[in-house]
C-alpha cells in the first residue's frame, strides 16, 4: 500500500513522526534507526538528450529488543523523487509486523517478508513476490526485500526442516487517505477479502542438499488468468546444494483451473544458477555467478518491438522470451565491492550491462556509483536507443 | 670410564627432561580444554580499522561444545544478521531480504563485515585443532615476555582454510599467544595476536586479540569481549534454522 500525501499532509506527517522519534527514547524496549538514501542520475532520454532525476529515501525504523520470543517492527520509508521539481513524499509502509515464538510453533502476523526458493536474481520458487522479473535494477546492492501483508505460522519439526503456512490478504488499490478532508477517502476501494492468497511450503535437507517443495493458491496473478471467480495454482520445486560450485535449481508452475493444460506449458519456469569464489593471494575476492531463466512454453524466436515504448512495456510486464541469463563478476577487498553484472536476451541476442561500485567508507556510510548501458538493436527487448538507454548513478547511504 | 659416566648422566637428564616436555597433541589438547567452556553466551565487539579509521560492529555470540555456535550482529548496519554453525555447515541469515544462505566450499572464507575475520575464523576458533591437523613442537620463544611453546600443524586434508599454521602457547597457562596462517605456498595469510585473558570458571578466554589480514593494506581488526556467560543453558533446538531465522 502506497500513500501519495499533499503538502499539508505530508508536513502533518513529518510532525507526527518528529513527535513519535521524540516520543521514542521513553520506550526502553526498542531501538530506533534511520536510514538515509540520496541518488542522482542522469540518463538518456531516448530523444540524443540527456535527463536528470534525484531520489531520496528516509527509513525510519523502530525493532522491540524487549523479549526473545515476540519481536516486533514497524519501519516506513518516506521518498522524494525528481529533486528539482519538489513533488509531494510518498510514504510507504517498509515493514509492520508482530512475530511470536511459542514453543511449537512461530506466528507472524503483519507486512513482513518471507523468502520462499533459492536463486539471488532469478528464482522461480519465489511465488510471494516473483523472482523472473526483469524489472529490479542491477544497480541495487539488494535485487528483492519486499514485503507483504500476511499472516504466517512456521512449524519446526527438526534442526533445519520446517513447514510454513501463509495466508496474505489482497492490497487496498487506491489511496485510503484522500488530499482533502474528510480523511480516509471515502471512495477508496478494496480487494475482496475472500480474495486472500494462501500457500504452504516444506524445507528440509539431506545428502547434503536443501530441498523446498510448496504451493500457492494465487488470486493476484492477473497474467496468469486470476479472476473474480478464482485465482490459479502455483506449486514449485527448488534445491538448492554444493558439488564443487554452489548450485540451485527451482522449478514452477501456475496453473488456471480453466485450462490447465495451455496454462501449465505456457507459465512453466525453471531457473537455475551456479556461483564460485576465487581468494587470489594479494588481490581482491573474485566471485562468479550465472544464473538462467528458461520458459519452454515462451517464445524462442526474436520478436521486433515497434517502437521504443513497446519494448519499454514488454520489460516491466512480463517479456514473452524463453530464456534470459544473468551473469555477474564482483571483486570485493576490505571496505569496497566492485560489481560487473548483466540482462542477456539469447534469443534476440541484447542484453544490458552495469558496473556498481560500493564503498562503506566510514561507520555506516556507503557509497554507490553504478553506471548501465543497453546493447541491442531498436527493435530488441534491450536497445541502445531507448529511455535509460545508459545511465550514470551516484549515490550514498547512511545508517544512523 | 669418565667418559662412558658422563654419557650416561646426559641420558639421563635428557631423558628426563623430554619426560616433562609434553608433546605437541597434549599442549593443544590443554591448550584447547582450558579455552573452551562447554556453553557461554558472549557479548562482543569488533574494530576493524584501515586507512579510513575505524568501524565498529558488535555481536552476541552462543556456544555449546566445539561446533555449535551462533552469532547474532546487534549494530545497526548489521542488526538482525546472523552466522549459525552446526558442525560442518554454516548458514548466514540477511532479515532484510529474509533469506538464509547456505555457506559451503571456498565461501567460508568471505571475509565478515569486511573485517579481517573470515567466517570460519569467526566460528571455529580453535575448534577441533587436531581433527584437521597434525601437532609438531618446533621449539620456544618469548612472546610479550611470556615463555611459549611453538606448536606447527600441518593440515590433513584440503578442507581447511590455512595449509599451516603456528601457534605460541604461553607455557604456564597453557593458553595460545600469538598464531600465524599460512597458505600452502608457505605464504603468510593472517596474523592473529591475543593481548588480554578473561579468567571465568577456571577458564580462560581470549577476550582481546588483534587480527591482520596480511593480503590488505592497512588492515587489522580486533575483537573485544565485553561480557561473558558461561554454563548457560540452551534448548535442545537452539542451534537451529528456527532462531536464526528469529
Amino acid at each position: 500500500m502506497i500513500v501519495r500525501l499533499t503538502r499539508p499532509a505530508a508536513a502533518a506527517a513529518g510532525a507526527a513522526l518528529a513527535l513519535l522519534l521524540a516520543v521514542i527514547p521513553l520506550a526502553a524496549e526498542s531501538r530506533t534507526s534511520v536510514k538515509v538514501s540520496s541518488y542522482a542520475a542522469g540518463y538518456a532520454n531516448g530523444n540524443d538528450g540527456l535527463d536528470l532525476t534525484g531520489l531520496a529515501t528516509a527509513r525510519l525504523s523502530i525493532k522491540s529488543t524487549g523479549s526473545r520470543d515476540v519481536k516486533g517492527e514497524f519501519s516506513l520509508d518516506s521518498t522524494t523523487a525528481s529533486l528539482g521539481t519538489g513533488g509531494p513524499p510518498l510514504l510507504d509502509i517498509y515493514r509492520a509486523f508482530v512475530q511470536t515464538d511459542f514453543p511449537a510453533l512461530r506466528l507472524t502476523l503483519g507486512k513482513a517478508r518471507l523468502s520462499w526458493g533459492d536463486g539471488i536474481y532469478f528464482n522461480a520458487g519465489d511465488r510471494l513476490y516473483g523472482s523472473t522479473s526483469l524489472t529490479p535494477g542491477l544497480t541495487s546492492s539488494v535485487f528483492r526485500d519486499e514485503a507483504r501483508w500476511l499472516a504466517a505460522a512456521y512449524l519446526p519439526f527438526g534442526m533445519f526442516s520446517f513447514v510454513e503456512a501463509v495466508a496474505l490478504p489482497p492490497d487496498f488499490i487506491v489511496p485510503i487517505m484522500t488530499e482533502t478532508p474528510p480523511w480516509p477517502n471515502p471512495d477508496a476501494e478494496y480487494y475482496d477479502i475472500t480474495h486472500t492468497d494462501a500457500g504452504l511450503r516444506i524445507v528440509t535437507e539431506a545428502v547434503n542438499t536443501k530441498f523446498e517443495a510448496g504451493y500457492l493458491y494465487n488470486y493476484r496473478d492477473d497474467e496468469a488468468g486470476g479472476t473474480e471467480a478464482g485465482g490459479v495454482h502455483e506449486p514449485y520445486v527448488s534445491l538448492q546444494g554444493y558439488l564443487l560450485l554452489d548450485w540451485h535449481l527451482s522449478a514452477a508452475a501456475r496453473i488456471n483451473p480453466s485450462d490447465p493444460k495451455e496454462s501449465f506449458r505456457e507459465n512453466l519456469e525453471i531457473t537455475a544458477g551456479v556461483a564460485h569464489s576465487f581468494y587470489p593471494q594479494g588481490a581482491p575476492t573474485i566471485g562468479l555467478r550465472l544464473e538462467g531463466l528458461i520458459r519452454p512454453g515462451r517464445d524462442w524466436e526474436a520478436t521486433s518491438y515497434a517502437s521504443a515504448e513497446a519494448a519499454q512495456a514488454a520489460l516491466a510486464t512480463s517479456p514473452g522470451y524463453g530464456l534470459f541469463l544473468y551473469p555477474e563478476v564482483s571483486l570485493s577487498g576490505g571496505s569496497a565491492a566492485l560489481i560487473v553484472n548483466g540482462l542477456y536476451s539469447p534469443v534476440d541476442n541484447s542484453g544490458m550491462a552495469s558496473l556498481l561500485g560500493q564503498w562503506k567508507i566510514y561507520q555506516g556510510l556507503t557509497l554507490l556509483g553504478a553506471f548501465s548501458f543497453q546493447a541491442g538493436e531498436g527493435g530488441d527487448l534491450f536497445g541502445w536507443n531507448r529511455r535509460g538507454g545508459q545511465s550514470l548513478t551516484l549515490g550514498a547511504e547512511y545508517v544512523f | 670410564m669418565k667418559r662412558i659416566l658422563l654419557f650416561g648422566i646426559i641420558l639421563t637428564a635428557a631423558a628426563a627432561l623430554a619426560a616433562q616436555t609434553p608433546s605437541a597433541e597434549e599442549i593443544i589438547r590443554q591448550m584447547e580444554a582450558k579455552s573452551s567452556p562447554e556453553t557461554s553466551e558472549v557479548e562482543g565487539r569488533m574494530v576493524t580499522n584501515d586507512r579510513f579509521g575505524a568501524k565498529e560492529t558488535s555481536f552476541i555470540s552462543y556456544a555449546q561444545g566445539t561446533d555449535l555456535s551462533l552469532i547474532e550482529f546487534t549494530s545497526l548496519e548489521e542488526e538482525g544478521q546472523k552466522i549459525l554453525r552446526s558442525g560442518d555447515d554454516l548458514y548466514v541469515y540477511f532479515p532484510d531480504a529474509g533469506r538464509t544462505i547456505r555457506m559451503q566450499g571456498a565461501a567460508l572464507r568471505d571475509s565478515v563485515m569486511g573485517s579481517d575475520f573470515s567466517y570460519e575464523d569467526m566460528t571455529t576458533g580453535d575448534r577441533g585443532i587436531l581433527d584437521d591437523y597434525t601437532a609438531e613442537l618446533k621449539g620456544s620463544e618469548s612472546v610479550d615476555g611470556r615463555d611459549c611453546w611453538i606448536i606447527g600443524l600441518t593440515a590433513l586434508g584440503p578442507n581447511v582454510p590455512y595449509y599451516t599454521q603456528d601457534i605460541w602457547v604461553d607455557k604456564e597457562l597453557l593458553v595460545s599467544r600469538q598464531v600465524y596462517k599460512y597458505a600452502v605456498s608457505g605464504r603468510l595469510l593472517k596474523t592473529m595476536k591475543i593481548q588480554e585473558y578473561l579468567e571465568m570458571d577456571g577458564y580462560l578466554v581470549p577476550s582481546r586479540m588483534i587480527m591482520e589480514d596480511k593480503m590488505k593494506r592497512n588492515s587489522s581488526t580486533e575483537f573485544h569481549i565485553e561480557r561473558m556467560k558461561t554454563n548457560v543453558s540452551f534448548s535442545r533446538t537452539f542451534f537451529s534454522h528456527r532462531e536464526l531465522s528469529r
